[in-house]
């Protein structure tokens, strides 16, 4: 597939919409013919930017709103996911392998390494006032190019 | 070309076993004592699936039915604690194994633990929060925690955190379990 296709969804920032996001975005992204890792990748990073926006941007609370948006434009697929939440402080600190501001909660720090290490492309902004917003892309070579 | 492979029979074959297993709790005597499991929620028709729209439906309406698309099942062979997870481990469904793991290790008279993730079909990290920390309340109590059979997804995690390197992870259950008999 070629050219150009998007999706926006925006949801409750309950803990049950996470499968239900990462889920959605994956069926959306079959459509470049994924392979089983790359869909995998993706459904990881889907969890873990949305379950970074309920837990720390809204701080467990339901009544915030998550965005997420996939667009795919040739054989990429970006994906930017938002909240309207706390945002982050300091995001050299937020990204390094192991921080967390919530060890208490069983976090282990490892959501942006994550992120950064399944997505080829990967930015963070974050204000406290505006939230915090993730923009990130991947390539998905074809199945089908591969083997022609 | 699908893309979404097929799991073999020998899964479902497997499931099939583990229920049987279950079920004939009673005569197999002392040796295996089943604490609690959530094993009837799992239909051969969902792990069938193939297409993704039909398996997004099956993983929502999962969801839908019973609240979490995460099954755990206990089972105590001796001093060691063997839990099985099934399904998605996240942010939402990591409570209800920390909970369960959690009882079962105070309460049980178990000193080690068996994590056994052949059908954990997906997991992020609020999966390796929870397992870190139960591997520290057992560490704490002086015994230890291993883990088999996990699918490369899962695998590639705990790669990626360093868990690899703190944990022992085995190809089988038997393996896994051979190797605490040793220890206790
Ligand atoms: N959407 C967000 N809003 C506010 N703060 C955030 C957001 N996302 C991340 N952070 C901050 O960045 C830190 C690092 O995030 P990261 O996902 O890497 O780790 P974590 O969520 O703490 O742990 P883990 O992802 O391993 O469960 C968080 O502890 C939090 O302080
Ligand atoms: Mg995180």
């Amino acid at each position: 597939m070629s050219g150009h296709n998007h999706m926006k969804l925006s949801f409750a920032s309950r803990s049950e919409n996470e499968a239900f996001a990462r889920i959605t975005v994956a069926a959306f992204v079959t459509q470049l013919d994924p392979t089983m890792e790359q869909l995998d990748e993706i459904k990881t990073v889907v969890s873990e930017a949305v379950t970074n926006a309920i837990i720390h941007g809204y701080n467990g609370a339901t009544d915030g709103v998550v965005n997420v948006e996939a667009e795919i434009d040739g054989d990429t697929v970006l994906i930017s996911i938002s909240d309207q939440g706390r945002g982050i402080e300091d995001l050299e600190l937020a990204r390094q392998p192991l921080f967390t501001s919530r060890p208490e909660l069983e976090r282990s720090g490892m959501g942006f390494t994550i992120m950064e290490n399944f997505m080829d492309e990967f930015d963070v902004v974050s204000s406290p006032t505006g939230g915090t917003s993730l923009k990130m892309k991947k390539r998905i070579e074809s199945k089908k190019a591969l083997f022609n | 070309m699908t893309r979404f492979s097929s799991p073999p029979l020998c899964r479902i074959m497997s499931i099939q076993t583990t229920l049987l297993l279950v079920l004939s709790e009673g005569r197999n005597g002392s040796a295996i004592r089943r604490i609690g499991d959530d094993t009837t929620t799992v239909s051969a028709e969902s792990l069938l699936s193939v297409n993704p729209a039909q398996q997004a439906v099956h993983a929502l309406k999962g969801k839908g039915k019973l609240g979490m698309s995460l099954q755990v099942e206990l089972e105590q062979h001796r001093n060691v604690l063997v839990v099985r997870l099934r399904g998605e481990l996240d942010h939402h469904t990591a409570d209800i194994v920390r909970f369960k793991m959690e009882d079962a290790i105070l309460r049980g008279r178990c000193d080690h633990v068996v994590l056994s993730l052949k059908e954990l079909i997906f997991m992020d990290s609020s999966g390796l929060g929870v397992i870190l920390g139960r591997y520290k309340l057992v560490k704490s109590r002086g015994g230890k925690m291993v883990v088999c059979d996990t699918q490369a997804s899962v695998k590639r995690l705990f790669e990626l955190s360093g868990l690899f390197k703190i944990l022992s992870f085995y190809e089988t259950e038997r393996s896994a379990l051979a190797s605490l008999e040793v220890v206790s």
